[in-house]
C-alpha cells in the first residue's frame, strides 16, 4: 500500500546531508557565485560523503558509478537508489544548486560510459575516481553551438583513420567540461544520418587537437564551469570508442546515451525542488521577522496567502519527482513522469524565487541576500536537461500514444 | 475623444530617440554594467539629447511638455539599455518633486540651475526598506534660527555618490504628522553626508546604489520644501511617487519591448529540428504573448500618465501592479525563447530579466489596494 514516510536509512541520509548542506555549503556559496570556483577541501568533502553513503548511490548509474556488476533488478528495487537520490539533491541543492553539479566523479558522463562501454573502457575510465584525494570530473558534451534541442544535428565529425579517429568540431556548454578528466563526446560519421550516424567518444582531457575554449559567463550557476570544447583534427584512439564499432551497427547505440536522461531528469526537478524551498523558507523567515511587528496585518495575512501557495507548489513538485524516482526504482518505464516532474519543478523553482524577492522587497534583490543568487540560478532550469518545451512534447506524445492517438 | 496619437514633435523625437537607442545606448550595455557606470561621453550626449527637460515648465529652462511625452522618451532610451537609462535620466524624480512642493522662488532659484547643469538629484525617501510614510521614517530634522539640522540614514538611493545633489524626506524630531515631514534639497558635498559602499544589486548594476547617512547636515530654509498641511504634504508627496511610478512603468516597458523584440528575432533565425523555431508552436505562442503583453503594459502606462496630467484619481499602482507582473513572464520567456544561449553573457536577455526584476521594487512594491 502507498506509503510515504522515509525508511530510518534514508531518513538518517537525509539529515546527514541537510546538516552538511546547512553548515557547509550554504555558507561559502555566495563567496563561490563570485569567485567562481569551489574550495577544494569542500569538494573532496562532498566526493567522500558521498561514497561514504555506500553502494546505494554509486550504484544508481548517475554520480560515481564506479561498480562493474550492476545489482540485479530485486536488489536495486530495494535500494531505492533514484528515490535516496533525489531525496538528497533536494537537500544539497537547498545549499547551493552548484554543490550538487560540482561533485567530483564522472557526472553525466558516467550513465553513458556504464551503459555503453565494454568493461575494460569502464575499468579504465572509472578508475582515476577511486582517487578521493582529488576532485576530478567526467563530463558530458552532446550540444553544439548550433544544436541543442535538436541533438541529432550536431555536426562534430569523425572519421577514422587506422587505430585512430579524427575528430572535428566545436561544442558548447559543458558543464565541467575544461576541467574534466575526460568528456564523453558525441559526433557524427554523417549528418545526414541523423542518431543512426553518431559515434561516442571519451576523449581524455591532453588528447593532441583536444582544445580548451572559452568558459561562459552566465546569468547565474556561477561557482559550475560551463565550457565550450574545440576539436582541431584531434587524433582519438579506437579504444576510446565506447562499446566499440560493432555497438553502432545494432542502433541501441544512442537509446543508450538516451536512456539516461530519464533517470536524471528527475534529479534536475529535485535540485529545483532544492531551491523552491530554499526561497521559500527565506521568504517566509523574512515574513516572520519583518511583517508582525511593524506592518498592517492585513499585509501579513496576504503575504500569508502567497507563501502557502508556494508551499503546496513546492510538494506538488516534490510528489512528482518523488513518483518518477520510485517508477525508475521499480524498472518501470518513465519517460514521461520525468518530463512531468522536470517541466513541473522548474517552474515552481521560478515562480518560488520570483515571490521570495518580491516579498523581500528591495532586500530581495541585493547581492549579499541568498535569494538574489537562487533567483539568477533557476532560470537554466527550464533549459538545460531538455527544456520545458522538449519535455512537454515528451509528455504528449506519451499521452496520445496511451490514447491511440 | 480617446485617441492614441502622439504630438508630431513628440513622434519626430521618438524616432530619433529609438535610432540613437539602438546605435549608441545598446551597444554599450554590457560594458557598462561591468564597469558599473555609463561611459562618460555617452552620459554627455544622453544629456544633451534633453529628455529631461521635455516635461518641465518653459520658465524655468524645460520644454513645456507633461508627462506623458516623458513616457515615450524614456521608453526609448530604456529600449536601448535601462542601467544607463536609470543612470543618466538622473534628473527626473527630484525635479518634478521640486515642481510640486516648491513655492514660486523655490522653482526659480532651486530648479532652474538643476535643469541647466543637468546635475542629478537622487532621491532618498526609503529607510530600511520600509514604506515611506512617518512612522517607520528615522531620519529627523530640528530647526534653529532659519537653518536645520538633518540626522538620519537613508538606503537604497539610487545615483548615491554620483549624483550632485540629494532630495531628502525627513520629519521633525519627534513628531509622526505628516504636515512635518520635510524634503531637503542638499548638494552632494555639504558637511555630513557619508555615502556608504556601493550595494550590490541583482540588475541595474550600472546604477550607483547606496546607503546616504546624515550626520547633522545643516541645510538653510530655502532649500526645504513643505506643504501647508498634512493632507497637503501626503497629497503632494503622492504626487511625486505617482509620477515615479509611472516613469517606471515607462523604463520597464521600454525593456520589456526590447527583450520582446530581441528573442522574436532570434527565434525567426535558430534552427531546431529543420525549422526555424519561430514556426514550432510554442516558440510562437510565447513572442505573440509577449508582444500582447507589451502592448498592454504600454498603454496601460499611458493611460497612468494620462490621468496623472488631468489630476483625476490615481491609476500608477493598478499600471505598475500589472506592469511588474507581466514583465517577470516576458523576461523569462524571452531567456526560454534563446534556450541555453539566454542564460549566457553572450546576449542581453539574461541581463534585461535581471534589470527587470530590481527595477520592479525601485518605486516602493506596495502594489496592494488594502495598503495605507
Ligand atoms: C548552464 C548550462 C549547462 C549545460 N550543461 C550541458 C552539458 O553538460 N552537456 C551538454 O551536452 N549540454 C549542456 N547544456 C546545454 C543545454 O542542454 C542546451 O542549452 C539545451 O538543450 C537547449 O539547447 P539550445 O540552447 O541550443 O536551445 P535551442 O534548442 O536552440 O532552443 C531554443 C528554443 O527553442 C525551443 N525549441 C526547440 N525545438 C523546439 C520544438 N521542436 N518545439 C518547440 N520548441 C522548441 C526550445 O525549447 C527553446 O525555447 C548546458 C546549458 C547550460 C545553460
Ligand atoms: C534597485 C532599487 C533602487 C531603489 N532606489 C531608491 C531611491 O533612489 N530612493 C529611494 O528613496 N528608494 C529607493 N528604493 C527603495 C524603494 O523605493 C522602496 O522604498 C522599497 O522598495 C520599499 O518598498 P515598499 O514600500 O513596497 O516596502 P514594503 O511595503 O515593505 O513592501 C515589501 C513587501 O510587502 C508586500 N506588500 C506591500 N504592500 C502590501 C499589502 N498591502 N498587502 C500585502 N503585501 C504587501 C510587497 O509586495 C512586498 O513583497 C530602491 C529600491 C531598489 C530595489
Amino acid at each position: 500500500m502507498f506509503d510515504f514516510t522515509l525508511t530510518d536509512k534514508q531518513k538518517m541520509f537525509q539529515e546527514m546531508t541537510r546538516e552538511f548542506s546547512r553548515s557547509m555549503v550554504r555558507p561559502i556559496a555566495l563567496e563561490a557565485d563570485r569567485t567562481g570556483k569551489y574550495p577544494d577541501d569542500l569538494l573532496i568533502t562532498l566526493h567522500q560523503a558521498q561514497a561514504g553513503q555506500g553502494r546505494d548511490i554509486r550504484d544508481s548509474g548517475v554520480t560515481a558509478n564506479t561498480s562493474e556488476n550492476a545489482p540485479d533488478a530485486e536488489e536495486k528495487r530495494k535500494r531505492q537508489t533514484n528515490m535516496l537520490l533525489a531525496i538528497l539533491t533536494e537537500e544539497l541543492s537547498w545549499g547551493d544548486p552548484c554543490a550538487v553539479l560540482n561533485i567530483p566523479g564522472p557526472g553525466l558522463g558516467g550513465p553513458p560510459v556504464q551503459f555503453m562501454g565494454t568493461p575494460e573502457q569502464r575499468e579504465r575510465f572509472f578508475a582515476p575516481f577511486k582517487n578521493m584525494s582529488k576532485p576530478l570530473f567526467g563530463a558530458y558534451a552532446l550540444t553544439e553551438p548550433g544544436a541543442g534541442s535538436d541533438s541529432k544535428a550536431i555536426r562534430t565529425s569523425c572519421r577514422k583513420d587506422g587505430d585512430h579517429y579524427i575528430i572535428n568540431g566545436t561544442k558548447c556548454f559543458i558543464t565541467n567540461g575544461n576541467k574534466a578528466l575526460w568528456n564523453v563526446v558525441f559526433a557524427t560519421v554523417d549528418p545526414k544520418l541523423g542518431r543512426d550516424g553518431f559515434r561516442v567518444f571519451v576523449i581524455e582531457k591532453g588528447t593532441p587537437g583536444f582544445l580548451e575554449g572559452k568558459v561562459e559567463k552566465k546569468m547565474g550557476l556561477r561557482a559550475s564551469e560551463t565550457a565550450e570544447l574545440v576539436f582541431e583534427d584531434c587524433l582519438v584512439h579506437e579504444s576510446c570508442l565506447l562499446g566499440g564499432e560493432k555497438h553502432y551497427e545494432t542502433k541501441e547505440g544512442f537509446k543508450g546515451a538516451m536512456k539516461t536522461f530519464d533517470s536524471t531528469r528527475p534529479l534536475v526537478a529535485a535540485m529545483a525542488v532544492g531551491i523552491a524551498r530554499a526561497a521559500f523558507e527565506i521568504a517566509r523567515d523574512w515574513v516572520k521577522e519583518n511583517y508582525t511587528l511593524s506592518r498592517p496585518i492585513e499585509r501579513y495575512r496576504t503575504l500569508s496567502d502567497r507563501l502557502s501557495k508556494l508551499d503546496r507548489e513546492i510538494h506538488a513538485a516534490r510528489m512528482l519527482t518523488w513518483r518518477a524516482c520510485w517508477l525508475a526504482d521499480e524498472g518501470i518505464p518513465n519517460s514521461k513522469e520525468a518530463s512531468m516532474c522536470k517541466v513541473y519543478a522548474a517552474q515552481v523553482a521560478q515562480r518560488a524565487t520570483e515571490e521570495a524577492v518580491q516579498i523581500m522587497g528591495p532586500y530581495g534583490v541585493l547581492k549579499n541576500h541568498f535569494v538574489e543568487k537562487l533567483f539568477r540560478d533557476q532560470k537554466v532550469y527550464d533549459i538545460f536537461e531538455g527544456t520545458g518545451q522538449v519535455q512537454r512534447i515528451v509528455i504528449s506524445r506519451r499521452i496520445y500514444e496511451s490514447i491511440g492517438g | 475623444m480617446p485617441t492614441f496619437e502622439l504630438d508630431e514633435e513628440i513622434q519626430d523625437m521618438q524616432k530619433m530617440l529609438r535610432d540613437f537607442a539602438t546605435e549608441m545606448i545598446r551597444p554599450a550595455y554590457r560594458e557598462a554594467e561591468h564597469a558599473g557606470e555609463t561611459p562618460s561621453e555617452l552620459r554627455e550626449s544622453i544629456k544633451e539629447l534633453s529628455v529631461h527637460l521635455v516635461d518641465m515648465p518653459e520658465e524655468y529652462g524645460g520644454l513645456g511638455k507633461d508627462i506623458r511625452s516623458a513616457v515615450v522618451l524614456e521608453e526609448e532610451l530604456s529600449y536601448g539599455d535601462v542601467g544607463i537609462t536609470v543612470d543618466v535620466q538622473d534628473t527626473s524624480i527630484g525635479a518634478n518633486a521640486i515642481l510640486i512642493f516648491g513655492t514660486d522662488e523655490q522653482k526659480t532659484n532651486l530648479l532652474t540651475p538643476i535643469l541647466e547643469s543637468g546635475d542629478g538629484i537622487a532621491a532618498c525617501f526609503s529607510e530600511k526598506g520600509n514604506p515611506v510614510s512617518p512612522e517607520f521614517i528615522e531620519t529627523t530634522w530640528r530647526e534653529k534660527e532659519g537653518s536645520y539640522k538633518l540626522m538620519g540614514s537613508k538606503t537604497f538611493v539610487v545615483g548615491a555618490g554620483r549624483a550632485k545633489n540629494y532630495l531628502v524626506l525627513a520629519k521633525k524630531d519627534g513628531s509622526n504628522d505628516w504636515q512635518d515631514l520635510r524634503l531637503f534639497l542638499i548638494a552632494a558635498d555639504t558637511p555630513g553626508v557619508v555615502v556608504g559602499d556601493r550595494l550590490g544589486t541583482l540588475g541595474l548594476e550600472t546604477c550607483a546604489v547606496a546607503d546616504v547617512a546624515l550626520m547633522g547636515v545643516k541645510v538653510d530654509s530655502s532649500r526645504v520644501l513643505s506643504a501647508e498641511s498634512s493632507d497637503a504634504f501626503k497629497s503632494k508627496l503622492g504626487k511625486v511617487l505617482d509620477y515615479a511610478r509611472i516613469v517606471t512603468c515607462a523604463r520597464m516597458v521600454g525593456v520589456m519591448s526590447a527583450t520582446s523584440d530581441y528573442s522574436a528575432k532570434y527565434s525567426t533565425e535558430r534552427i531546431a529540428f529543420d525549422l526555424p523555431i519561430s514556426q514550432h508552436q510554442s516558440i510562437a505562442f510565447m513572442v505573440s504573448d509577449n508582444a500582447t503583453d507589451v502592448d498592454a503594459c504600454r498603454w496601460m502606462t499611458w493611460q497612468a500618465a494620462h490621468e496623472y496630467v488631468r489630476g483625476g484619481e490615481s491609476t500608477a499602482n493598478r499600471a505598475l501592479a500589472h506592469v511588474v507582473e507581466r514583465a517577470q513572464k516576458v523576461a523569462t520567456d524571452s531567456v526560454q525563447i534563446l534556450g541555453g544561449h539566454g542564460f549566457i553573457q553572450d546576449h542581453p536577455v539574461e541581463k534585461w530579466m535581471r534589470d527587470l526584476r530590481a527595477l520592479s521594487l525601485i518605486p516602493g512594491n506596495d502594489l496592494f489596494p488594502e495598503h495605507g
